[in-house]
């Protein structure tokens, strides 16, 4: 490990906001261009780590209103955004690799630091993390999860526009007829 | 009633149903809805994906407070049952839509306990459809029992999830009949999406979506925040209007009306009545037989899981409501037992929730592992409880954040349902043993009541010596004054009170 590596590691663990809720939840704004592109690449790496990228059409679209979402409406994540969007340039900056320090924010198991939601990683993870796992998930990405070869596959999950039940030949769960 | 001005007290599903009727019918030429909690907007993407993200509805904060409830909240739980909000429950009630039965509504005749209905299921037939079409019911038409005398459900029925299959071939085994789809407020604009508690679709119905249509094409206004804090009376038969708080002056206004409909819950409703008190009514209006508040009827339910040890096709229910559901036990013979029950197989949520697990760490390899393992079968029953002397509600003193009075409730669950409880434990244990699973993996619970289907407390009756409303739900002895809720329910029986009130809510809007 680095200096810089260390240094990144010390920062991300800093104590940063005791905030119970998003930090200036009504000052709303749009992400700008560069600030937007962090996280989408952030998000690229998630999908393709977990192998979710196929399930998930037009992810960016959706991701960026996502975002945009939570950013222009109250109470706003906007500031939390891009605290985020800087903290992963930092990542990818002082890492020895992006994929080793998307790692780290994303995965690394820090369960024991009962402070970890008080830091710039807890944030983090609390705010765009945690939230945008839930939302790949329930866009298409839990049909990676599949049962085994031969049984239909699960057509539906908590979020997912599965369709209507009144189409009996084509339910978008699975279903029984008797 | 021709061409009146009416006030409505409550915005939930009665309400909306009573405005809807009298509006069209031009029996109302206005309608002003009052309701005590805020507006908090519908099928909002945003709120929706809050929802999402973080399990939290943005009515959460629309509920009893600690402080506003003195009672024995372990023995019965108001709090989070019911919400102050613009729609009422419905913004959160799971649309579960059964009829009563016959036999539900000659419940003293057939038993001795309670009272029995002054209308009887036959009368209700008509009004039991078009509550159907009016709250969009998916469900099987070729059911009979209840029979449905030629109605056609509004929607067709919603398929059963492959994980009901493993209980309908229990049913089977135990010769079971009366069990299908369960019959669910689900309309054409359901995409099965599983966030039921807050849709981005109206897919389910809630009476805040059809308030929102009603306000915009008719002489129908919502004052949200406007509590109403007593009805005036002219003289003993007729209401002069109401008093209510103004939040916006401040200060307690009164307002004259040709109608007062109080349209709350079993609870608001009888304290409605009980602090509108004046020379004329001493003890409250509807209450000089003293039947106001008391006869409380709760709707304990019961909860019986039991785990198989693998789940090879990794079946889940994949959606967020039950779909099967059986009144095998909801029969004239349990009721002469002590009570019947109404019960679904639960299982709403996924036991496994990916996006929790692959947050907390685990591989997409050890999510698999997961999903084909151990699997809860859980069933949730609604059990008839009779009727007690000593449980009732009450007003208590101070007001609470939506400056109502704060809410007193006496109760204990009468043996009899106590009884019963364990009785319908005993048979949902044997289900789960005819589907394999074995003894020391099955998990009973016995639930006092909560406060949600809550009836009785302003009984309908022959005579006012015996109730607070007539058949029509008008108060005894008043011209003007009507109680369309749950609180005119002589009995609760088994299955889900909502479509039964929307049904008499019909019934009484159509003649009034």
């Amino acid at each position: 490990m680095n200096d810089s590596q260390t240094d990144l590691d010390t920062w991300l663990l800093e104590s940063f906001d005791d905030s119970a809720t998003v930090i200036n939840p009504d000052f709303v704004g749009e992400l700008s261009g560069s600030e937007s592109n962090e996280i989408q690449q952030f998000v690229e790496f998630l999908c393709e780590f977990w192998g979710l990228s196929i399930y998930l059409p037009a992810l960016d679209d959706r991701v960026t209103n996502f975002l945009f979402q939570k950013s222009n409406f109250s109470p706003s994540y906007f500031t939390e955004y891009r605290n985020a969007a800087a903290l992963l340039a930092r990542v990818k900056r002082d890492s020895d690799s992006v994929d080793q320090g998307y790692t780290f924010v994303a995965l690394e198991d820090l369960s024991t630091r009962s402070e970890l939601n008080r830091t710039r990683l807890g944030r983090f993870r609390r705010y765009l993390f945690n939230e945008l796992v839930i939302f790949l998930i329930a866009e298409g990405g839990f049909k990676r999860f599949t049962p085994p070869s031969g049984v239909d596959p699960a057509k539906n999950y908590k979020g997912f526009v599965g369709g209507t039940f009144i189409d009996t030949n084509n339910l978008p769960y699975r279903g029984i007829v008797f | 009633m021709n061409n009146a001005r009416v006030a409505i007290i409550g915005s939930g599903v009665s309400g909306t149903t009573v405005a809807d009727i009298l509006i069209k019918r031009g029996a109302a030429s206005q309608v002003v809805i009052f309701e005590a909690g805020p507006d908090v907007p519908v099928m909002n993407y945003r709120l929706w994906l809050d929802y999402l993200t973080t399990n939290l509805t943005p009515y959460r904060h629309c509920v009893d407070l600690k402080d506003e409830i003195d009672g024995n909240e372990n023995l019965f739980q108001v709090r989070g049952s019911r919400l102050f909000v613009v729609g009422g429950s419905t913004r959160h009630w799971g649309g579960w839509c059964p009829r009563f039965k016959p036999e539900d509504f000659e419940l003293e005749s057939r038993t001795g306990y309670g009272r029995d209905w002054p209308i009887s299921y036959e009368e209700l037939v008509p009004f039991y459809s078009k509550a159907e079409h009016r709250l969009e019911v998916a469900g099987d038409s070729s059911r009979t029992n209840p029979p449905r005398i030629g109605a056609q459900y509004p929607i067709p029925a919603v398929s059963m999830t492959q994980k009901d299959g493993l209980v309908v071939d229990a049913f089977k085994k135990l010769g079971f009949q009366e069990y299908g789809s369960l019959p669910i407020a689900r309309n054409k604009r359901c995409v099965t999406n599983g966030t039921c508690r807050y849709c981005r679709f109206g897919g389910r119905y809630e009476a805040s979506i059809s308030l929102g249509i009603l306000q915009s094409e008719n002489n129908v206004e919502v004052r949200p925040l406007t509590p109403v804090t007593e009805i005036v009376m002219d003289s003993k038969r007729r209401a002069r209007g109401i008093k209510f708080y103004d939040v916006v002056e401040g200060e307690e206004k009164v307002e004259d009306f040709d109608y007062v409909i109080v349209c709350g819950g079993a609870i608001e409703s009888a304290k409605l009545l009980l602090r509108s008190v004046s020379r004329f009514w001493p003890n409250g209006i509807g209450n000089d037989t003293g039947h106001l508040g008391a006869h409380l009827i709760a709707h304990p339910s019961i909860i019986v899981t039991g785990e198989l040890p693998i789940n090879p096709n990794a079946v889940e229910q994949e959606l967020d409501f039950p779909t099967l559901e059986c009144r095998e036990f909801d029969t004239p013979s349990e009721q002469k037992l002590g009570g019947k029950m109404y019960f679904v197989r639960d299982g709403r949520r996924n036991r496994v929730d990916l996006a929790r697990e692959l947050i907390d760490g685990a591989t997409p390899d050890e999510l698999e592992i997961r999903l084909e393992g151990p699997v809860k079968y859980q069933f949730y029953g609604l059990v008839e409880e009779y009727e007690s002397p000593v449980n009732r509600v009450e007003l208590a003193p101070g007001t609470t954040q939506y400056r109502l009075p704060k809410t007193r409730v006496l109760y204990k669950t009468p043996d009899v349902t106590t009884r019963a409880k364990r009785r319908h434990i005993k048979i949902l244990e044997r289900i789960l043993k005819t589907m394999g699973v074995s003894e020391d993996a099955i998990y009973s619970e016995a639930r006092n009541p909560v406060a949600y289907h809550t009836v009785g407390t302003c009984r309908m009756s022959i005579s006012e010596s015996d109730g607070v409303v007539d058949r029509d739900l008008r108060v005894h002895d008043t011209d003007n004054i009507f109680v369309v809720s749950s609180a005119s329910f002589p009995t609760v029986a088994a299955a889900n009170p909502t479509l039964t009130l929307v049904a008499i809510a019909t019934r009484a809007a159509e003649i009034m």
